[in-house]
């Protein structure tokens, strides 16, 4: 709340044509910028941002810093060059911006909380993953595609536990896997086979 | 906590191949395999597995309750051998990655050996990043020793591409002949026979995290790389070795662990300003080594020093601790109110100390009047940095009590005072006790406005959550 109070008097500040600029189309489509990097900017300390795309066009601004840290990907883009930080932006068209959002949230919080000690940031991890399942397999898909190693692994390790210790048919259970596939023959014949399984 | 899908898709299934494969490399072997039985998506998709993970678990009993211990083990192992033949056999991918069997080993000698051997040569291969191996005696007998045959060794320890290596156990590495290791970042070592740590050593040059647990060191000396990042030296304490020299020249190390219980004959440490966090545990007399490797870490953030090193410390009347100028956190395994204000003299940033009674050192008995006088100077870190303190082993005896209370009186800048009683569950009359310990507690007067007293007690409250007891 307080930085929405402060976002308010910053805006203030500005001359009317700069606050205005702090939303305006471009490229059709209308980008965030917060106006205190505005001011920084002009106060000559720019926090280097890059600007990321959703598949839904929506456009999010990140500090390079956060984003090159957690992902291969990005941070390749803007080692090779291929990101010039006037114009671009990195277009991301398998990432909605629900999940978008939530990866940016994942990546700051680790970079700037990152000499937190083990179990604050082991808990924050657990209250971070507490999604509905659509939710967690879209964050693993987009972990997945920027290569963010360390959610990628927090993610697995959430998955592993739900099958690791379970029967088969908790398991399909759990995952929804409403028909096997098997001929009747071949599920009765793996449950001989193999009962304690099941 | 169970996660499920409310009446929607199966969307694990739908996830590209790749990363079942990834979900299924972070599971035991046995219950990746068996997702084979989930659905035919999932039938053949294990056999994409790099990652394998061999566990004997002793549940796997057969149901024959009345055939022998013996014949029940090796009938388990049998069912697990032919499970691990089995995978192997059925495996699409020819290079293993990673590679971790926990075993227990018999004297049924042959089978066991053959089949560890062919294993380890199964997953030696060009793409072999972590290999770990593990075995265990299943029940009190004689140590049989695994001899790897001469092939498994030089697969092993000229596998170039292994990053980690952990061998634990019941298996000798005598009989290596060379070490050529250019990848290995990560060596746990907890075997029982001796192992050849100089050529292990000069043969793995980026080594960072090492391992090592001991309890027959026939090596005069040991050297430690100079590339290592952590090390933890777990020494058993039951050890009957001569002396050892050890050499500790390691500019880039951050973590150490010191356990050593066998006296050293000499000590070289060198460049160890980087180390930010230690735990020492050192039987040793000659108590300049233990100030040459005190003052070695002067720079250290984190201490943690026990039983067996504050003894010798305790045996000479006044020891001069280095000056620890950035040292933040402190525990010691004893109660010695000198000591304890000695050392505290000398770390001016400290924020958090605690102490850890459990009755280890033995200490003369004072009887019911307090031999032990604050200081008429107060340390700076009490004065100005200490917010933490905690207290396990509380017995509540009149050196203990004075002691708090003087840190509570000194402590001006002090937040949580966390008092554990604990080790009084065995007196007779303990809840007695405890209630009077508590109101003695709370009824000092406390230096700082923000101080808080948190009395821990498992008796009454076993998940460990404190009883607060707010100004």
């Amino acid at each position: 709340m307080e930085l929405l109070c402060i976002r308010q008097w910053i805006s203030g500040l500005l001359p009317t044509w700069l606050s205005a600029w702090c939303i305006k189309p471009v490229g059709g489509a209308l980008v965030r910028q917060e106006p205190e990097y505005i001011l920084l900017a002009l106060m000559g300390s720019p926090l280097k941002k890059i600007m990321l795309c959703s598949s839904e066009k929506e456009i999010f601004s990140v500090e390079e810093q956060v984003m090159v840290q957690h992902s291969v990907i990005i941070n390749n883009m803007i080692e090779d060059g291929s990101y010039n930080h006037e114009e671009s932006k990195i277009p991301l068209d398998c990432v909605d911006s629900k999940t978008l959002k939530k990866v940016i949230d994942y990546c700051t919080h680790h970079t700037h909380h990152h000499n937190d000690n083990q179990e604050d940031l082991e808990a924050w991890d657990a209250q971070f993953l507490n999604v509905d399942s659509n939710g967690l397999y879209d964050l693993l898909m987009a972990a997945n595609y920027l290569e963010i190693r360390n959610l990628l692994d927090l993610i697995y390790g959430t998955i592993k536990n739900m099958i690791k210790g379970k029967k088969i048919d908790e398991i399909r259970r759990i995952f929804n896997i409403k028909d096997h596939g098997f001929t009747p023959e071949e599920e009765e014949q793996n449950r001989k086979e193999y009962p304690h399984f099941y | 906590m169970e996660r499920i899908q409310k009446g929607k898709m199966d969307r694990i299934s739908a996830l590209p191949d790749s990363l079942i494969g990834h979900i299924l490399s972070f599971l035991p072997t046995k219950t990746a395999v068996s997702t084979s039985l989930l659905s035919r998506r999932w039938r053949y998709l294990w056999q994409h597995l790099q990652d394998f993970n061999f566990q004997l678990d002793q549940e796997d009993e057969d149901e024959d309750v009345d055939e022998d211990e013996d014949e029940q083990y090796d009938l388990s192992f049998m069912h697990f051998s032919a499970f691990v033949n089995g995978v192997l056999a059925q495996r699409r991918n020819r290079d293993i990655r990673k590679f971790r069997l926990s075993s227990s080993y018999t004297g049924e000698a042959t089978f066991h050996e053959r089949s560890f051997n062919y294993w380890s040569l199964a997953a030696i291969g060009p793409q072999l990043q972590d290999l770990n191996l593990s075995l265990y005696e299943p029940y009190s007998k004689d140590h049989f020793l695994w001899f790897p045959s001469s092939s498994v060794l030089r697969g092993i320890f000229s596998c170039t591409s292994l990053i980690s290596l952990t061998l634990d156990g019941l298996i000798c590495v005598n009989k290596i002949s060379s070490v050529h290791l250019p990848a290995l970042r990560t060596m746990r070592l907890s075997i029982y026979r001796v192992v050849p740590l100089d050529k292990i050593f000069s043969g793995c040059p980026i080594l960072e995290d090492l391992y090592l647990q001991y309890k027959e060191i026939n090596a005069p000396k040991i050297i430690f790389p100079n590339s290592l990042k952590r090390l933890e030296v777990h020494n058993c304490k039951s050890s009957t070795s001569r002396e050892v020299e050890v050499e500790i020249d390691a500019p880039a190390l951050e973590y150490l662990t010191f356990f050593l219980y066998i006296g050293l004959s000499q000590l070289t440490v060198n460049n160890l300003h980087n180390v930010k966090v230690a735990d020492l545990d050192l039987r040793e007399d000659d108590l300049d080594y233990i100030h040459m490797l005190l003052n070695a870490l002067n720079r250290i953030k984190k201490l943690h020093l026990r039983s067996s090193i504050i003894e010798c410390i305790l045996g000479a009347p006044a020891f001069d601790f280095p000056e620890f100028s950035c040292l933040l956190h402190l525990e010691l395994e004893c109660f010695n109110p000198t000591l304890i204000i000695n050392l505290l003299y000398k770390c001016p940033m400290l924020q958090v100390f605690k102490i850890c009674n459990d009755g280890q050192i033995w200490i003369e008995p004072t009887g019911n009047s307090s031999s032990w006088t604050p200081p008429t100077c107060v340390p700076d870190c009490l004065a100005s940095q200490l917010t933490k303190i905690e207290f396990k082993g509380y017995k509540g005896s009149k050196d203990e009590l004075g002691f708090i209370a003087y840190i509570l009186k000194s402590g001006i800048v002090l937040q949580t005072v966390t008092v554990n009683l604990d080790s009084l569950k065995n007196e007779k009359d303990k809840s007695k006790k405890k209630y009077n310990i508590t109101k003695e507690l709370c009824a000092i007067p406390r230096g700082s406005n923000m101080c808080r007293i948190e009395i821990k007690d498992s008796d009454i409250f076993p998940s460990d959550a404190g009883r607060e007891v707010h100004r």
